[in-house]
């Protein structure tokens, strides 16, 4: 038997924080790829440390329903797992491409594949495009053609489409910069939107300033969190002067300095992010058959995809 | 596979469980119960398959199976465990056998075929009749009288939601608080489904249970859960030994908590508080001690000091009913016109306006060396 387990934070306040988690979890149940799928969490139940113990499965994987590589998916996880003889070294990466390791676990007798965060895997680009195509209704960005022409696309006749994709920042972790600016280099070679900016809540470029640093009319703000909740809902609305007052709400799309601002809400909810965490699962060796293919088809995923 | 082809299949090797033995005699088999023992033929055998014994021995090992595993104890356990005769335990099945769990009561029933069948609700709705869901979200329903019915669900995932709000609709971030909502029941569930909807009410409480009674469960005491915490959790194991009783106290009792709290200090000195009555153990410090028990950390950093300021009697009692009413979680019982309350909010704010100014209680400054310069003309 093979089990899933996504490891995501979890909250003491917020209810939402763990909605995520479920929704993944319920997909990927769905796909019938593991015997077992199981959520865990750091602030709710059952925790990081109770969690392995509730599965009959031997194999198991687990996947940091994480955006960065850093204090969570390095310490944390791993300690509270009792993944004893875990070294951040085994993941070989700079800060944005953790792949996976297998280890023991000290409570129980199974063998653990340790995954990156899906924050770092290639597939979150595609989940940040599909969250702009959601945002918006749209399934194109710009009438510029995709053949990587940006003087054809900077004089695009509509005025043009941005993509900002927005950050936590520095605050506790250097490498929550280095995944927002992976994805949004990313996505401008991809040649999907006219422009492409990573911004940021606590350090520059910030995102009270967003309407600066695009010339696009259009700007999709995609914000790379895993949940919704106050950082997503209140202050990254407010920051950017899509409201004087979170509670009052918003419009999508919201005029500002004479552009208009698409906002996403966190990329996490976006039903994509499955396939993500199955992909992850599936890179650490677990046999998932065709259930990549059907998550992505059911999470709308399939046409992203198949541009990689 | 049918009960007597399993029988059959299962003869050769022999059968020995539940008071049945099933085993190779000369040409033929020997199938001995408690009460009764004959040589059968194969063919006999078969005949012997609506047998209690047999229906059991077919439960356990080809539908339960999972030997050695927490599910297939916590099953065992819902129906007494092994004291009971086969002929007893099913008379009790038949009726309905309730097990309570937390402030769950799980219900196993037999059906015609010796099958069991589950039922997991909150132990305050049992004999509440159950209304389909579907039934419940038609517009005839929605306009028949409100009534004390609870839901059925039959899929153990919508247990997560279901749980997650108290009956007032506050978020519940500890599973096994004593707070679990009530009108809904989790029905004609088989015995895996059963063993995750009580997985998703109360989180890895069944593993901690097994492992507590297979003589393995892995106590992580206060030391121990403290000294691994790093981040802003590093400094909890500043914590001294009166305010860790103090901690305990305020969430881990029954009141506020239903596991039985396993760990102490360390392996040595055990605390005072009372560990609790709950059917299940408490193996670590949870998530939501230790972050109550930061905050309990950085408070008890600071000194005592002497206030001075006047309360009659009566006051100081109020200001005691206060935090008793706060600490108890009963401000929501005291009526808006029960004014002998002391924590009424009549009460309460006939207290502020007469006791408190900028300044706080009577005028005293919670920081005085603050206030120095204000003197004596201060309003």
């Amino acid at each position: 038997m093979q089990a899933l387990v996504i490891v995501g934070h979890g909250s003491h306040l917020n209810p939402g924080s763990s909605e995520p988690a479920y929704a993944h979890a319920d997909t990927i149940r769905e796909s019938g790829a593991f015997d077992e799928v199981r959520e865990a969490f750091w602030k709710e139940e059952p925790s990081f440390r109770n969690v392995l113990r509730t599965l009959e499965s031997e194999e198991v994987y687990v996947v940091p329903l994480f955006i960065s590589e850093g204090y969570f998916t390095e310490q944390v996880i791993p300690r509270e797992l009792r993944l004893d003889d875990w070294d951040p070294e085994d993941w070989d990466s700079d800060g944005t491409d953790a792949d996976h390791v297998t280890l023991d676990a000290g409570d129980v007798e199974k063998t653990v594949h340790y995954c990156g965060p899906v924050g770092t895997h290639d597939s979150m680009s595609d989940v940040i495009i599909q969250r702009a195509k959601s945002v918006t209704g749209r399934e194109t960005f710009g009438d510029a053609p995709e053949t990587g022409d940006s003087e054809a696309r900077r004089t695009a006749p509509d005025g043009g489409f941005g993509l900002a994709v927005v950050g936590h920042g520095t605050e506790r972790n250097e490498n929550s910069a280095k995944a927002i600016h992976y994805h949004a280099d990313r996505i401008r070679e991809m040649g999907v939107f006219d422009e492409v900016q990573a911004v940021f809540m606590d350090e520059d470029p910030e995102v009270d300033d967003v309407t600066d640093f695009f010339e696009s009319e259009d700007i999709v703000v995609v914000p790379l969190f895993v949940a919704d909740g106050f950082h997503t809902q209140e202050d990254i609305p407010e920051d950017m002067g899509l409201t004087d007052d979170y509670r009052t709400g918003y419009d999508v799309p919201s005029e500002v300095d004479g552009h208009r601002i698409w906002y996403s809400g966190a990329v996490g909810t976006e039903p994509l992010v499955a396939d993500v965490v199955l992909e992850r699962a599936a890179d650490a060796g677990a046999p998932v058959g065709d259930a990549v293919e059907a998550v992505r088809e059911r999470t709308g995923g399939a046409d992203a995809a198949a541009g990689d | 596979m049918s009960v007597a082809d399993a029988l059959v299949d299962a003869a050769d090797d022999g059968v020995d469980f539940d008071g049945l033995t099933v085993e190779p005699y000369r040409d033929a088999y020997r199938f001995a119960t408690p009460d009764d023992e004959a040589i059968l033929a194969g063919e006999e055998l078969r005949e012997r398959a609506d047998s209690p014994y047999a229906t059991n021995w077919y439960y356990w090992e080809h539908e339960v199976e999972g030997h050695g595993t927490a599910r297939r104890a916590f099953l065992r356990w819902l129906e007494g465990g092994s004291d009971l005769g086969v002929p007893e335990r099913y008379d009790a099945l038949r009726d309905g056998h309730t097990r309570h769990w937390g402030e769950l009561a799980v219900t196993v029933v037999l059906d015609a075929e010796g099958r069991r069948r589950y039922e997991v609700r909150h132990e305050d709705d049992l004999g509440e009749d159950v209304r389909k869901t579907t039934e419940s979200s038609s517009a005839a329903h929605q306009n028949a009288e409100r009534s004390e019915d609870v839901d059925a669900y039959t899929d153990p995932l919508e247990a997560r939601e279901l749980v997650k709000h108290d009956d007032d609709g506050r978020y519940r971030p500890l599973s096994t608080a004593p707070s679990l909502p009530h009108g809904w029941a989790f029905v004609d569930l088989d015995g895996s489904d059963l063993v995750e909807t009580v997985e998703y009410i109360y989180p890895a409480t069944v593993a901690n249970w097994h492992r507590e009674r297979e003589g393995d469960l892995d106590v992580d005491h206060w030391e121990d859960a403290a000294g691994r915490q790093t981040g802003i959790y590093g400094v909890v194991s500043e914590l001294d030994d009166d305010a860790l009783e103090w901690a305990a106290e305020a969430c881990c009792v029954d009141s506020q908590c239903l596991k039985r709290r396993e760990w102490d200090r360390n392996g040595e000195e055990d605390l005072d508080v009372p560990r609790g009555d709950g059917e299940f153990p408490c193996r670590e410090p949870c998530s939501l001690f230790v972050a109550a028990a930061r905050k309990f950390t950085t408070l008890e950093r600071e000194e005592s000091r002497e206030y001075t300021f006047e309360l009659t009697p009566a006051e100081k009692e109020q200001v005691e009913d206060i935090v008793d009413a706060v600490a108890d979680g009963r401000t929501d019982e005291i009526r808006e016109a029960d004014v002998y309350e002391g924590a009424n909010r009549y009460r309460a704010r006939f207290l502020r306006a007469k006791r408190m100014d900028e300044h706080g209680l009577s005028g005293t400054p919670t920081y005085p060396e603050d206030h120095e310069d204000d003197g004596d003309d201060d309003h």
